[in-house]
């Protein structure tokens, strides 16, 4: 087990390693300037701008800097927000785009699996095709139509909620609803997969046989299993949830890192791209890490098989 | 299964029915509480007049800073005294004394003082410091060597402390529009004292801008900074004129989306948009037209031509695409009539001459011109890209140039999009055919739209280079008799017109939409509202539907 866990490790610095690497490089190859704009600076500004974030070293000095200051968790200062350093940004944003993921994904899972269970009980009926329907168009608009469309809707027509901005508890629910729901109707569209699966088994017939009521089968001896597909889905959902959404923070104007990641890019904030790819790539790592261990915890077969 | 759902559905009614009871907009609350609630365009890219550039920065900084002069209220060709009360001209305009007003303190109550502008000049010309705007200072004597290290004694540069209230400005040469030019923020005036306390005074790293460091001298101070949601600063309790400000405090919104920042205005979040999109302006035209405010806005939008590439080198060629362009269409019907056509470089202003219109939308001429130039019908001419960053109003100007560009000339013409950063220095590269471009005024003077066309400027970047334009350029910065200096312009401004390395498509317009409640908020033609003016009275956002 010990063996294991430290192989998984050393495979999962190596990961980051690769990753981070391939960031740096890509990045560095890709055209443009960070210090380029409408009104241009002069030549010698330019350079001067260069030199004091160090982009006129060698990209091999540059890439050894990087990694020095990187293991030390120094990221450097973005190149688009003066004096602001990649930490701070993580920092800033990152507990605002968690706290959006988990409230997305309570709304996902909260709407998603009662209807894909139930969908699944009256399968081939209309409480079967309409729910599933309405999960296809859910996984087939995207958040840059949804956000606006509910903002709309709940913000100006029904004014129920501001339709930008966080400065009250209600302000988080239009977004966490414009994310969640696409994450609903894939969640949906799981549990009523997983729990026809299950529905059709021998110990549901035997239970349906013994005369157990049917919501007694569905609650007590078909969930469990029928939910086995969202369960390993959560993981992956997770983690894409938390970084947060470009889209979704722009259209309600809410401080978190997923517009960092895309902004970043496009404006060559270097220090910014690779700190934040840096670190969603360890939270990815450490999370896929932390899941190995505990499958091989729980199934001994795979700890002889790895080991 | 149903009954879980259905609890769902009533809890979500419910949140939004506890939160709808409350419904006092933010706009009606501020408004009482005299706090303007403003779009910003974006999160701006520090609070440090030495590292901004854009206009994203602009109203944030001329809230919390003033320079030695301010601009009128309302008439553009105006300033008033700002940190300077008075002062005088001297040599033919060459020198400059200006007596600063022994009341103007910084916002910790410290007496601003001449030696301050002295510190931040320096500041900004230091050699390694990196200031992204110190070439609006080349205009003081030696400043320009002082700051491409060619000397290192700041003492010959011309900004000296003649004793504290009392600062003495000299120049290459005369500027009888120096007190347009000192309305721009690169001049006002730093906290060096309070920069200093925080860490190196020349350092990028320095946090002083943040709340609770931060030290200004304009009309507010600031308060409170949520990175990436908004700004918001308060009064300034030891400005010189603090009794005439009427605002408690404004709120800068970090909102870069033009549809959300005009839902948060419907929806009474903001009083003022710093920006609106081209697809709104019809509804708002025809049933909020009082909201709804298109003022001219001194800047020309236009495209370069790479007259480095061979086809492009012709004149007739460059004169050809431009008069095959109608500009009147374009702007009134495809930009919803949001600009102005622009028929010449310099946009509508006060002048010392006459501005230059000579650009018409002519198609047989533009035929004539391309056939004299070897390309009858288009036949010949090499295919070439529009090259725009992606902004979905670039593009769409990019398709009908080229489509009118195909229709009237007959020419093959592509679109070639890259994301801002990419873009700018594709085009400092010349690596473009035709690439598209703005200039918005630093200041109120013709020569901010023309001493960018010498040879080796920044913001050139279309390869033309003219002996004789130079030459008339640097004429124009020795003579100090307005009407000497008008008529050197005037050839400048002629002279490029008739080479047109450029294709002007519309003099800017800024579209906005404004709250009933604000008051003070006049057309301004760099956009930049004195802050003690404006103010917020009780009326109330009618119902947008």
């Amino acid at each position: 087990m010990v063996r294991y866990i430290i192989k998984r490790f050393v495979q999962s610095l190596l990961v980051i390693w690769a990753v981070v690497t391939a960031a740096f490089f890509m990045i560095k190859a890709t055209p443009g300037n960070p210090f380029a704009s409408d009104k241009a600076s002069t030549k010698f500004v330019v350079e001067q701008n260069m030199k004091i974030y160090g982009l006129d070293k060698p990209l091999s000095v540059q890439y050894v800097r990087f990694w020095n200051n990187a293991l030390q968790g120094e990221f450097g200062y973005s190149f688009k927000y003066e004096g602001r350093s990649v930490r701070e940004i993580i920092a800033d944003s990152f507990p605002t785009s968690l706290k959006l993921g988990l409230l997305a994904l309570a709304f996902a899972v909260l709407w998603g699996v009662p209807i894909g269970v139930y969908a699944a009980v009256r399968q081939n009926t209309w409480q079967d095709f309409l729910p599933m329907g309405l999960a296809m168009l859910g996984v087939g608009l995207p958040s840059f139509v949804m956000g606006p469309l509910l903002a709309l809707l709940f913000g100006l027509k029904l004014g129920w909620f501001n339709v930008a901005g966080l400065t009250d508890w209600s302000d988080w629910v239009l977004p966490s609803a414009t994310i969640g729901f696409f994450y609903a109707a894939y969640f949906a569209r799981m549990a009523r997969g997983g729990m026809l699966e299950t529905l059709s088994q021998d110990f549901v017939r035997t239970a349906k046989a013994k005369g157990v009521p049917g919501w007694r089968i569905v609650m007590f001896h078909a969930l469990r299993g029928g939910l086995l597909p969202v369960l390993s889905f959560l993981g992956p959902a997770l983690a894409g949830l938390v970084v947060g959404s470009f889209v979704v923070e722009t259209v309600f104007l809410i401080p978190g890192l997923g517009q960092h990641f895309t902004e970043a890019a496009l404006n060559k904030d270097y220090s910014v791209v690779l700190g934040t790819a840096a670190f969603y790539c360890t939270l990815l790592v450490l999370a896929n890490f932390l899941v190995d261990i505990l499958q091989v915890w729980l199934n001994p077969r795979l700890r002889f098989s790895d080991a | 299964m149903v009954f879980i759902s259905r609890s769902l559905c009533y809890l979500f009614c419910l949140l939004g029915c506890v939160s709808c009871q409350k419904r006092e907009s933010l706009a009606t609350v501020a408004a009482r509480q005299k706090i303007l609630l403003k779009g910003n365009g974006g999160e701006p890219r520090s609070l440090d007049l030495h590292l901004i550039q854009t206009t994203t920065e602009h109203q944030l900084i001329t809230s919390m800073f003033e320079g030695l002069v301010n601009e009128d209220a309302s008439d553009d060709t105006k300033v008033q005294p700002g940190v300077a009360e008075t002062w005088e001209s001297l040599d033919g305009a060459a020198r400059w004394i200006f007596h600063l007003r022994t009341t103007a303190k910084w916002s910790d109550g410290t007496p601003l003082v001449a030696e301050d502008f002295v510190k931040t000049y320096k500041r900004q010309l230091s050699p390694n410091f990196g200031a992204l705007y110190a070439d609006m200072l080349y205009k003081l004597k030696n400043a320009e060597d002082y700051h491409q290290g060619k000397i290192s004694d700041f003492a010959q540069v011309g900004v000296k402390a003649l004793d504290s209230h009392t600062l003495e400005l000299t120049f290459n040469g005369p500027l009888p529009y120096l007190l347009q030019v000192l309305t721009h923020f690169t001049w006002s005036p730093l906290p060096t004292h309070v920069i200093e306390k925080y860490g190196d005074l020349e350092s990028r790293f320095n946090l002083w801008t943040r709340p609770g460091k931060m030290v200004g001298n304009g009309p507010f101070q600031l308060k409170e900074w949520k990175f990436k949601e908004y700004i918001e600063v308060e009064r300034n309790p030891h400005y010189w004129n603090a009794a005439k400000v009427k605002l408690n405090g404004v709120r800068f919104v970090a909102v870069t989306d033009l549809a959300t920042e005009e839902r948060m205005f419907r929806n009474g979040r903001l009083h003022i948009t710093e920006q609106m999109g081209l697809d709104r302006i019809p509804f708002y035209r025809s049933k909020f037209p009082d909201l709804l405010r298109i003022n001219p806005y001194l800047g020309v939008y236009f495209f370069r031509i790479n007259v480095t590439k061979e086809a492009f080198k012709d004149q007739r060629v460059r004169w050809a695409l431009n008069l095959a362009v109608d500009r009147d269409t374009l702007v009134n019907q495809t930009l919803q009539g949001a600009h102005q056509p622009a028929y010449g470089l310099t946009p509508p202003m006060q002048a010392p001459y006459k501005l230059p219109r000579p650009l018409t939308f002519d198609v047989p001429k533009a035929q004539k011109l391309l056939a004299e130039a070897g390309y009858p019908g288009g036949q010949g001419f090499p295919k070439f890209s529009i090259h725009v960053n992606d902004v979905e109003s670039h593009v769409l100007i990019a398709q009908v140039l080229q489509d009118m560009w195909k229709r009237n000339l007959g020419l093959t013409v592509g679109i070639r999009t890259e994301s801002s950063n990419v873009f700018y220095d594709t085009q400092i590269r010349l690596d473009y055919e035709v690439s598209r471009a703005g200039w918005i005024a630093d200041f109120i003077e013709p020569i901010t739209f023309l001493d960018m066309w010498t040879t080796g400027n920044q913001n050139n970047n279309t390869g033309w280079s003219s002996p004789k334009f130079d030459q008339l350029m640097r004429d124009s910065y020795v003579t100090a008799d307005p009407a000497a200096r008008g008529k050197i312009l005037e050839e400048a401004e002629n002279l490029f017109m008739q080479e047109l390395p450029i294709i002007p498509i519309y003099w800017y317009n800024k579209q906005r939409l404004v709250h009933p409640a604000v008051k003070g908020w006049n057309e301004k033609l760099l956009d930049s509202h004195p802050w003690d003016q404006v103010d917020l009275g009780e009326e109330i956002l009618p119902e947008i539907k």
